[in-house]
């Protein structure tokens, strides 16, 4: 008996200071996202704060921000102490698929719309101007008639007819082949870019669904914004 | 959008065939004053008569043919003087009358009784000659 009694006098202390002798710790959680991250700590308790007290030793953290994804970690809590942990929360690996999916889509709707309206509204305005100079040349040309129609002088008509209405017919033809050419590139590119927009809009907004919350908020139970409850169902067979 | 673009359509077509080319160079002869008149003469042919010139003594010494035109001064545009002037082979180049009068008389000299006589009228106008009408007569007696 006598050995036993040192024995249960360690054990009495070690258990005591199991008991007693634990101290607090603070941690200060400093979390790229900052305002939006929530954790799990010691896989039961989801929290969502920037300063936790705890008491000393190691405690497993499992991170979560949205768009991010889940970081796991045991940090040790110092008695007495107040520790700093940073932590910046990678993206999600859906979430960087989901940037390349917009930026494909960003891609696309300037290839399909921007690009091809740019275009049309290019070669319209080029149109305009071409419009504008054939209708100048047709004015010319009614000009000329009014001209002729109104000369005093025998020579300066002959001189009209010889060289100065021909090149001004030329010249109106040239105009007129030229807006023909640009009328019809700007229908081109309006049909081009009518198709383009009608096969764009069948392509919606890529949808980002966040499966790293969905992950997260498996870890533990938690009561929704009406509360929870157990169900339970019991089925008798009566056809026996 | 078919809308539109049946819409965009229609307008460059409409724009298109808005306005042509309706000069046409060929029958652009409306102009009186254009060599290549093509309307109611100009200079209109009125008559024409042969005389024998007598001298003081009562001898003749010359024949003479005189060819009278009008000009329709109506057709011609006030806004500008004009004149007429006639040429033959046989008498070269004269101008008749003065400026803007609408009848005036050609005297061809030296003429053979019986012949017939042509003069290329024409009006000038601003230094230029205008459409050139012949006309012939015989120098009847």
């Amino acid at each position: 008996m006598p050995p036993m009694k040192p024995l249960f006098l360690s054990l009495l202390v070690m258990v005591s200071g199991t008991l007693y002798g634990q101290q607090e710790g603070k941690l200060r959680l400093i979390i790229d996202p900052g305002g939006s991250y929530a954790f799990v700590l010691d896989h039961q308790f989801r929290m969502q704060q920037r300063e936790v007290e705890l008491v000393d030793g190691p405690h497993h953290f499992t991170f979560w921000a949205p768009q991010r994804a889940m970081v796991d970690t045991t940090i040790l809590v110092e008695p007495g102490r107040t520790k700093d942990v940073i932590l910046r929360l990678p993206y999600s690996a859906e979430y960087r698929a989901y940037q390349r999916e917009v930026a494909d889509y960003g891609k696309m709707m300037r290839t399909h719309r921007l690009l091809p309206t740019l275009v049309t509204v290019g070669s319209l305005v080029y149109t305009g101007i071409k419009w504008g100079q054939y209708r100048k040349a047709h004015d010319v040309l009614e000009d000329d008639r009014k001209a002729y129609d109104e000369a005093l002088s025998p020579y300066r008509i002959t001189e009209m007819k010889a060289t100065i209405i021909p090149q001004h017919k030329a010249e109106f033809e040239k105009a007129q082949r030229s807006f023909r050419i640009a009328a019809g590139i700007s229908l081109l590119s309006a049909g081009v870019t009518a198709y383009l927009i009608h096969r764009s809009s069948k392509r919606k907004f890529p949808e980002f669904i966040d499966q790293e919350k969905v992950r997260f908020d498996g870890l533990v139970w938690s009561p929704g914004p009406n509360g929870g409850q157990w169900l339970a169902g019991l089925t008798f067979n009566l056809h026996r | 959008m078919k809308h539109a673009l049946f819409l965009a359509i229609g307008c460059a077509l409409a724009l298109t065939s808005c306005y042509k080319d309706d000069l046409d160079l060929d029958g652009l002869t409306t102009n009186p004053l254009d060599p290549d008149y093509n309307g109611p003469a100009v200079i209109e042919f009125v008559g024409s008569s042969t005389e024998i010139i007598l001298n003081g003594a009562g001898l003749p010494i010359d024949t003479v043919h005189r060819q009278t035109v009008h000009v329709r001064g109506d057709l011609i545009s006030d806004m500008t003087d004009w004149s007429v002037h006639m040429e033959s082979a046989e008498h070269g180049i004269s101008t008749g009358g003065g400026p803007n009068d609408e009848d005036v008389t050609f005297t061809f000299r030296h003429v053979v009784p019986g012949r017939t006589y042509c003069g290329d009228y024409s009006l000038i106008s601003q230094f230029s000659e205008a459409k050139v009408y012949t006309y012939c007569s015989n120098a009847a007696l």
